[in-house]
């Protein structure tokens, strides 16, 4: 070994594909407490910590030897007193031989430590919020449920006046709208604790259109927006019926919503191979480009000032993005400003 | 998405008996490039990952259903029944014995051997008779180091994101890193596996098999061999000459040698 990396201020170690030590320096010696020639042709084991021998030989080694170049892998080591010694190891191959530099860790390993803690809370924090909603939305929806049957109640009794009928009628509609919200936060929930279960089976596009282009058409009428569907006969996708329409639903509701008066939205399918690709097209305000893959992220609202985003706390495409992907397809969006907007769900093709 | 596209399968070789080549914990297929090739004359080769691993479908993961290695062992399952396969040479490395095993126990017609390279039944010693290698206190350094290695600071660990559409760039990185994943996927298959006890498992397996063990390895170590042999009907225990724990990564020639051995003498 020359003088300069004998005396380098890192560590360095290398050793042949046996695991057998070939050479080290002395500051990795002098680190571990070992004397000169004292690691020549010992295992590579005797160095590291238990620990570190299993990540040595499902994760390192195999790296090193089919990649032919390891970086920046924490490895922990061990003296020859027992001590554990946190490594940062770079690795690289020189024809048969394995050569590791190493620089230890001391205050960045407690850091690392602290990091690692932190993202694990922030995670289990996630997954306590998710939990929460799910519950606060379940509890919601009771006494909402109470709300709008007393007031259907009332509105049958038949000894309202006018306004006083206006009055419960509003109470109905704020009702409706609030257990629109709340399923939505509750559908959310769901889906980010990946509490929800599909099944996955041949399902034929028609016919989940036509369940609901049958919800949304009076919502379409009123707004005079031209829908149609095209070359979606015939084709089955894998699929859960119910999830699929839940998306679709979602992706038309959404639509329409950013479709001016007067508008035309088309849904159409196309086959490609093994994948059938469902565009819902709007002829809507259009998504800036920036703004695209926002909009699949929960609680977000692109144009907050727009009046049709008043409606909805953000989480419709959120929630269709992760229903397409629990049915392993995908939801994608191509978009003008101006011009509208096509979301494509995409799916694996089913024989019917 | 098929079985085929969620467990990433390859399939290639000139023969008609399957030879199904299952990774262990840690990377994925790739760990068979240099042993697989060896057998494409024969047999009909097959390569997959693990969901979870290498490039399988990680949306296809579920924490309740690989919270077991039955989970695991059904990927095998769905693999040969999605290619039809039948009289399966199963190889597995280290974990994948015992998956191997779980699998054969469920459908012993399909498989006709198993191959099981650095297997153990338990990783944890039980004390007094059974030597495994390892204390529970160990399995925690390895969590450990996985935690800091997959949560972000080791770039050949990265931890992987889902394939992509709208980011291209981060796909290829997980391409080029075989060894990446999830980090949650990634600590629950080890605990999975170094926490399993598969010992009640081996009495019932009814298809030959292979018991490769190398020389001085850490994880698998000579007293979990003998005791493999003595408790699998039907096995063949075999040392390598090769050290450490994947002969087939650093001893590519002896690990081809001794299944290419096996397989002849067996067919006799």
């Amino acid at each position: 070994m020359d003088a300069q990396l004998e005396t380098a201020p890192g560590s360095f170690v290398s050793f042949d594909d046996n695991g057998v030590i070939l050479s080290t320096n002395l500051r990795l010696r002098t680190i571990l407490g070992y004397g000169e020639r004292e690691l020549e042709g010992k295992s590579l084991e005797t160095i590291l910590s238990i620990g570190g021998r299993i990540f040595y030989h499902t994760h390192f080694f195999p790296l090193l030897k089919m990649q032919g170049l390891v970086e920046e892998v924490y490895l922990s080591l061990q003296s020859k007193g027992g001590e554990e010694i946190p490594m940062l190891v770079n690795a690289a191959r020189r024809g048969s031989v394995n050569d590791c530099m190493m620089m230890r860790m001391r205050q960045r390993h407690r850091y690392e430590d602290e990091l690692v803690r932190a993202r694990k809370a922030a995670e289990l924090a996630n997954d306590a919020k998710a939990k929460f909603l799910s519950m606060m939305s379940h509890d919601l929806r009771t006494p909402l449920q109470a709300i709008s049957g007393y007031a259907e109640l009332l509105m049958l009794s038949g000894d309202l006046n006018a306004e006083q009928r206006e009055n419960v009628d509003a109470i109905k509609s704020a009702g409706r709208e609030m257990l629109r919200l709340i399923n939505d936060i509750l559908g959310f929930a769901q889906l980010d604790s990946g509490k929800v279960e599909v099944r996955i089976e041949p399902v034929p596009i028609e016919d989940v259109l036509a369940r609901a282009e049958l919800l949304m058409r009076v919502r379409f009428d009123e707004k005079r927006i031209r829908f149609s569907r095209a070359e979606c006969a015939d084709i089955s996708v894998a699929a859960d019926a119910d999830r699929l329409q839940q998306a679709l639903l979602n992706l038309l509701t959404n639509a329409l919503k950013f479709t001016p008066e007067g508008g035309s939205i088309e849904v159409r399918c196309r086959r490609d191979g093994e994948k059938v690709h469902i565009d819902v097209r709007d002829t809507g305000i259009g998504i800036a480009p920036e703004d695209l893959t926002r909009i699949f992220e929960p609680f977000v609202q692109v144009d907050s000032q727009h009046p049709a985003s008043q409606h909805g706390v953000g989480l419709g495409l959120s929630i269709s993005r992760e229903l397409v992907r629990a049915m392993h397809g995908d939801l994608t969006v191509t978009s003008e400003v101006g011009r509208g907007s096509t979301f494509t769900v995409t799916l694996a093709r089913a024989e019917s | 998405m098929t079985i085929l596209e969620r467990n990433n399968v390859h399939v290639s070789g000139r023969g008609k008996q399957p030879m199904l080549f299952a990774h262990g914990f840690g990377c994925d297929q790739n760990m068979w490039r240099f042993v697989a090739p060896a057998f494409e004359a024969d047999y009909k080769i097959v390569l997959f990952d693990y969901v979870g691993a290498g490039k399988s479908d990680l949306r296809a993961y579920d924490p309740r259903r690989y919270g077991d290695l039955r989970g695991y062992a059904q990927d095998v399952l769905d693999v040969c029944e999605a290619l039809d396969l039948r009289d399966v040479i199963f190889v597995g490395h280290s974990v994948s014995g015992m998956i191997g095993v779980l699998a054969a126990l469920q459908q012993p017609e399909r498989f006709a051997r198993l191959v099981m390279v650095g297997p153990s039944p338990r990783y944890i010693n039980d004390p007094p008779e059974y030597v495994g290698g390892f204390n529970r206190t160990d399995i925690e350094g390895l969590l450990d180091m996985m935690d800091k290695n997959y949560m972000g600071w080791a770039s050949a660990l990265a931890p992987a994101i889902m394939k992509n559409p709208e980011h291209p760039e981060f796909s290829r990185e997980l391409e080029e890193s075989f060894c990446s994943t999830d980090p949650r996927i990634a600590r629950q298959f080890a605990e999975v596996t170094f926490l399993s006890d598969n010992r009640g498992d081996l009495a019932g397996l009814r298809v030959p098999s292979l018991i490769m063990q190398c020389s001085d390895d850490v994880i698998a170590p000579f007293e979990v061999g003998n005791y493999l042999r003595d408790s699998l009907p039907g096995s063949t225990l075999r040392i390598m000459k090769a050290t450490g724990h994947c002969p087939h990564v650093s001893h590519p020639e002896e690990t081809i040698r001794v299944i290419k051995e096996y397989l002849q003498t067996a067919a006799v």
